[in-house]
């Protein structure tokens, strides 16, 4: 019996062309949008070198000025002699190695013509060791970053400059004091797999196909409710277990339903090669299970009261257009706005359960977060499931 | 006449569809309001500025100079957050680092083997190693200063000396742009569009859809009501319902735009989501031309395609100034990208005719709709007969 | 065991201040093709409803093959057949597939199943139109398709919401020929229609019903016998001045004359050759008649009598 209805329901279900194209139509229209749209602005912010014109003296030539040797107390004290500010500045690296500066030393008025043709982002000028200056034409995140650069230079300088001038005696331990490490930050990375939050909007996509599921999911109790539709009379009056007859039509609506989210899924991954970060399995499995929960969804409120079909499907719209903008499908910061500020609608909403279930696989890897996110699909699903069934069981309507 | 009242009868049987549809758009629309309540800092020449956090577990005059320090430029909020919220808030970039400050720093921080500020932050970014280099280049500096045999005061003073870009660097060429941030008038008003579609794609699209199943096109094809006549009653009814819409939409915002309200701004602003309305309506007729491929079943996904395609692509809910230079050029084929230029400009106060164009972009986008939607009707018509 | 397969006691149905059924019973006995008449909206359907649990009732009891029905009693639901007023069937399923699904809904049993929707699909007369989706198939097919879903795992009582609602009168003609045919294989019928001449045509039982009351039961001549009429004269004739009419009524038998659009109906009530005693009188009053014809009374007569209404509209 089961499977009688189990077949020809997934036949019904890929014949109804139309909905099957759209909703695929769907996955990858909106996956190819994001991507065009979003794919390169993580990496433009990445670790790039920051061309910068070098306007040059040489950085120890006022120290250069003083023979050391005459002083006693300065024996032993290595100075680097052959070093020059374009080493010391193209020795700056990210953490990943990457040069922090790509560094030009050119004259003045190169440098002002590398500035206003924006082939470069700033000029260091080193000339007078005693004030370092900085020239840019706009802000932005790289001049922030030369900023930083030269007001260490200045600290330096100031230290040994003033030193040297004022108090040669101390030289040394101005020295030491710079060549002694001070480390008083510890810089911790955001770990995780692909740090890139406009990969978030992915996440939110695909909750959205998978609550999509649940118009499906709504089908399931239309064509067995003797009110909601006449095939629905038709069986009510006939000896089919209803729990049996419903949970088929639910198993072949979560089967293609499935289908349409992995070629959405799989578009994504292999296609439109976007990184989720490692864990594909687990990423599919995820993405099959909201499939699952968003049919039962719609199996739920199909379920509910006697409300029209057209109410049970702006119900539904809702939830996936509400609880896509609460996952931040449309804004992308409003799942974490949320969850600063009102957690529990984060747990709730089936959407963000599994924009967070994604993210976390990303982020903490199969991790405790990631199976809370899972839990809370999984109960929710059959929350949903048993709800349904229960308001299912035979019953005679007030009206037809 | 007919065709029109029984439009309207139709469509006020989805009194309920619209009301829920308005609600989760006026519920969006509040969500944006508190979100911009808040109005962020102006950006400071020089430098970016970041929104860090700060848990101060020492509470020292060393933490609270070196928190006065990064307030001079970024937007500090002082608290302690859980480990993952703290994940989440920095994924997200909500925040660009997340710093706590370990009770017993300033005592220690001579010392050889001295307790750490902990800086968290996504150090593949820009933002995050522009950040630890600050925050390194003030911490170390002091420390160094000290060194030279300075008291904490006098080395804090110092290092704040030389950590004053003002100081040192020099603009050269173009003037400073403008700020990136967007008054709440811009913010509030620039998702309305999307609000739009929606409401007007899932309510009225079905009534017209109804027009078009064949039962009824062709026993109304038979009547005594001529083609054009029909056409221009669905025009009425779907231009009527969308004119509700509008108004609706439009006064439900301006609660949030006390000060603008009957201000020339405003008005513009209200003429420019008038027109975006029309060009909706005439989007709803192309669409509409289509309902032989079986459209109907599939309108809430169409919906859904329409809706998010058009506002991503126009720039409604991530700023184009944020997406690649190919977005934009797509996006000049849409009504949603004009939409979000003129109310970018009406929002830094340019007059009527500057919007002109603009406006023009977005009427020439609803022509075009009516166009090809005719033609594709007349064209099956012909087919067909 | 009693062969009584419906029994409906004091049956109640309200819709909020609408009485759809007032206090209505009725008894089917085995092998018996009933006919539920009545006109649009006399409750015909929300009975039949009710009789299989889809609406709940407000008062009242029914017993299906001796036993109470609930919509949990499965085992009577497998004996029981429904063909409704609404065809319903998937339009994504084909003909075949369609009736192989409802019969799938009784029959476990793959070969046997096979067989009895090879067979209902015989019955109907769709076996060219097995590969056919309901869409492409004409109304009178779709009602026969309706009807192979119904029929398909032989059930023992069959009912037939008014299974001829908009079809040609060659299918209707199949139709009911096939309902017979169900009837001397021994299911029990139940028909609702607004057609008497079906009604009449089909049935050993008739309740006619109206308002959700019962307003006269038997068969078909049993029920005519209850009313006055016997025979009613009808003559075509133009111009007739109204006069006259108290003439005829002078005539033996006749109890009723009515003159309305050129056309003379003459109501008798016992009496033979009444329509010999009407000709003769025209004859000699030498007026000139298109047509005579006589007409024995029609179930619509019998109703019209009753409730003073006509059993539906004229079309």
């Amino acid at each position: 019996m089961f499977f009688h209805i189990f077949i020809n329901r997934i036949k019904m279900n890929l014949r109804s062309k139309e909905m099957l194209i759209w909703s695929v139509v769907f996955s990858l229209a909106l996956g190819t949008l994001f991507y065009v749209a979003f794919s390169s602005i993580y990496d433009s912010d990445k670790n790039t070198s920051i061309p910068v014109a070098l306007v040059e003296g040489d950085l120890f030539s006022t120290i250069a000025e003083f023979d050391l040797s005459n002083e006693p107390e300065l024996a032993g004290v290595e100075l680097p002699k052959n070093t020059s500010f374009e080493e010391i500045l193209g020795d700056l690296k990210y953490e990943d190695g990457t040069k922090m500066l790509a560094v030009k030393s050119v004259s003045v008025e190169k440098a002002k013509k590398l500035l206003k043709s924006e082939k470069v982002d700033g000029i260091i000028d080193v000339r007078d060791i005693r004030d370092i200056k900085l020239m840019v034409s706009e802000s932005g995140i790289h001049q922030s970053i030369l900023t930083s650069v030269v007001s260490v230079f200045r600290q330096y300088s100031a230290l040994i400059v003033e030193t040297i001038l004022h108090n040669p005696s101390d030289v040394k331990e101005a020295l030491s004091g710079l060549n002694e490490e001070i480390s008083l930050v510890s810089e911790k990375s955001l770990s995780g797999d692909n740090k890139d939050p406009y990969v978030a909007y992915f996440y939110s996509l695909i909750a959205m196909m998978c609550m999509m599921a649940s118009m499906a999911g709504l089908e399931v109790p239309t064509s067995c409710q003797a009110n909601l539709s006449d095939v629905g009379a038709r069986v009510n009056v006939s000896p089919m277990n209803k729990g049996t007859y419903e949970f088929a039509g639910l198993a072949a609506a979560v089967l293609t339903q499935t289908a349409i989210t992995m070629i959405g899924l799989t578009y994504f991954i292999y296609g439109l090669q976007i990184n989720f970060g490692g864990n594909t399995g687990y990423i599919y499995l995820t993405a099959a299970l909201g499939t699952g929960l968003g049919v039962a969804l719609g199996f739920f409120i199909g379920h509910i009261g006697t409300m029209t079909y057209k109410t049970k499907n702006s119900i539904l719209t809702v939830v996936i257009v509400g609880g896509g903008f609460l996952s931040g499908l449309m804004f992308g910061q409003m799942k974490v706005l949320i969850e600063k500020n009102m957690p529990i609608i984060n747990r709730i909403n089936p959407s963000s359960v599994l924009t967070d279930a994604f993210y976390s696989l990303n982020m903490f890897g199969v991790s405790g977060r990631y199976y809370r996110s899972v839990l809370y699909t999984i109960i929710l699903t059959v929350v949903f499931i048993v709800a349904g069934l229960l308001m299912s069981r035979r019953k005679s309507y007030a009206s037809l | 006449m007919q065709v029109f009242k029984a439009f309207c009868k139709l469509a006020w049987s989805y009194k309920i569809a619209i009301c829920i549809y308005f609600g989760i758009c006026a519920f969006m629309t509040f969500m944006v309001a508190s979100q911009y309540s808040d109005t962020k800092k102006e950006e400071k020449y020089g430098n970016e500025s970041y929104h860090i956090t700060v848990a101060d577990e020492d509470k020292s005059a060393l933490s609270k100079a070196f928190i006065g320090f990064l307030k001079k430029q970024h937007t500090v909020e002082e608290t302690a957050y859980e480990p993952e919220l703290v994940k989440d808030l920095l994924y997200y970039q909500e925040m660009s680092a997340y710093i706590t400050i370990p009770k017993g720093f300033e005592e220690k921080h001579r010392d050889s083997e001295p307790l750490k500020v902990e800086s968290l932050s996504d150090k593949g970014q820009a933002a995050g190693v522009f950040i630890n280099m600050q925050l390194s280049s003030y911490l170390e500096g002091v420390a160094r200063m000290e060194k030279t045999g300075l008291s904490l005061e006098e080395a804090i003073k110092e290092t704040e000396e030389t950590n004053d870009f003002s100081k040192f660097v020099k603009l050269e060429g173009k003037e400073n742009t403008s700020s990136n941030t967007h008054s709440k008038f811009y913010s509030l008003l620039l998702f309305l569009p999307y609000a739009v579609m929606t409401i007007i794609l899932s309510t009225v699209l079905p009534v017209i859809l109804i027009f078009s199943q064949k039962d009824i096109k062709d026993r109304t094809d038979i009547s005594a009501v001529s083609n054009v006549t029909k056409n221009i009653a669905l025009v009425a009814g779907g231009a009527l319902v969308s004119f509700i819409v509008f108004l609706a939409l439009f006064a439900f915002t301006s609660l949030f735009l006390t000060d603008d309200l009957f201000t020339g701004k405003w008005l513009l602003a209200a003429l420019n989501l008038f027109i975006f309305t029309i060009v909706t309506t005439t989007l709803l007729i192309l669409i509409s031309a289509f309902s032989f491929l079986g459209i109907q079943k599939a309108k809430d996904v169409i919906t859904n395609i329409i809706g998010l395609g058009f506002s991503f692509l126009g720039g409604i809910f991530v700023p184009l100034s944020i997406l690649g230079d190919g977005v934009k050029a797509v996006g000049k084929f849409l009504p949603t990208y004009w939409y979000a230029v003129s109310l970018e400009q009406i929002d830094k106060g340019v007059r009527f005719s500057g919007l002109l164009k603009n406006f023009s972009m977005e009427l020439l986008f609803g022509v075009v709709c009516l166009a090809l939607g005719i033609a594709i009707s007349s064209a099956r018509k012909n087919a067909m007969s | 065991m009693s062969d009584t397969v419906v029994e409906i006691d004091h049956l109640v149905k309200r819709y909020k201040e609408l009485i759809a059924l007032d206090n209505f019973s009725l008894r089917i006995e085995k092998g018996e093709a009933f006919g539920l008449l009545g006109p649009n909206g006399s409750g015909k359907t929300t009975t039949i409803n009710c009789l299989l649990s889809l609406l709940a009732y407000d008062n009242g009891e029914i017993k299906i093959f001796g036993e109470r029905m609930t919509p949990n009693r499965l085992d009577i639901k497998k004996r029981i057949g429904v063909v409704s007023q609404n065809v319903a069937v998937f339009n994504e399923l084909n003909v075949y597939e369609n009736t192989d699904y409802f019969c799938g809904l009784y029959i476990k049993e793959k070969e046997k199943r096979k067989q009895y929707v090879e067979e209902a699909l015989e019955f109907a007369g769709l076996l060219e139109f097995k590969k056919f989706y309901p869409k492409k198939l004409s109304g009178g097919l779709l009602r026969r398709l309706n009807i192979a879903c119904g029929i398909a795992h032989k059930p023992e009582l069959i009912i037939f919401d008014e299974p001829t609602v908009a079809v040609d009168p060659q299918s209707r003609n199949n139709i009911l020929e096939g309902i017979a045919k169900l009837n001397e294989s021994g299911a029990t019928i139940i028909y609702t229609s607004h057609y008497m001449e079906e009604v009449e045509q089909l049935c050993s039982n008739i309740l006619i019903m109206d308002r959700g009351k019962r307003i006269a039961e038997g068969t078909s001549d049993e029920l005519k016998a209850m009313i006055k009429n016997t025979e009613s004269v009808i003559v075509h004739i133009r111009n007739l001045e109204h006069e006259l009419l108290d003439e005829f009524m002078k005539l033996p038998h006749v109890y009723d004359v009515k003159y309305m659009n050129d056309t003379l109906t003459i109501k008798c009530s016992g009496g033979k050759h009444n329509i010999v005693h009407v000709a003769e009188y025209l004859e000699k009053k030498q007026m000139n008649y298109d047509r005579i014809y006589s007409e024995l009374p029609s179930l619509n007569d019998v109703f019209l009598e009753i409730t003073g209404k006509e059993l539906r509209d004229k079309e």
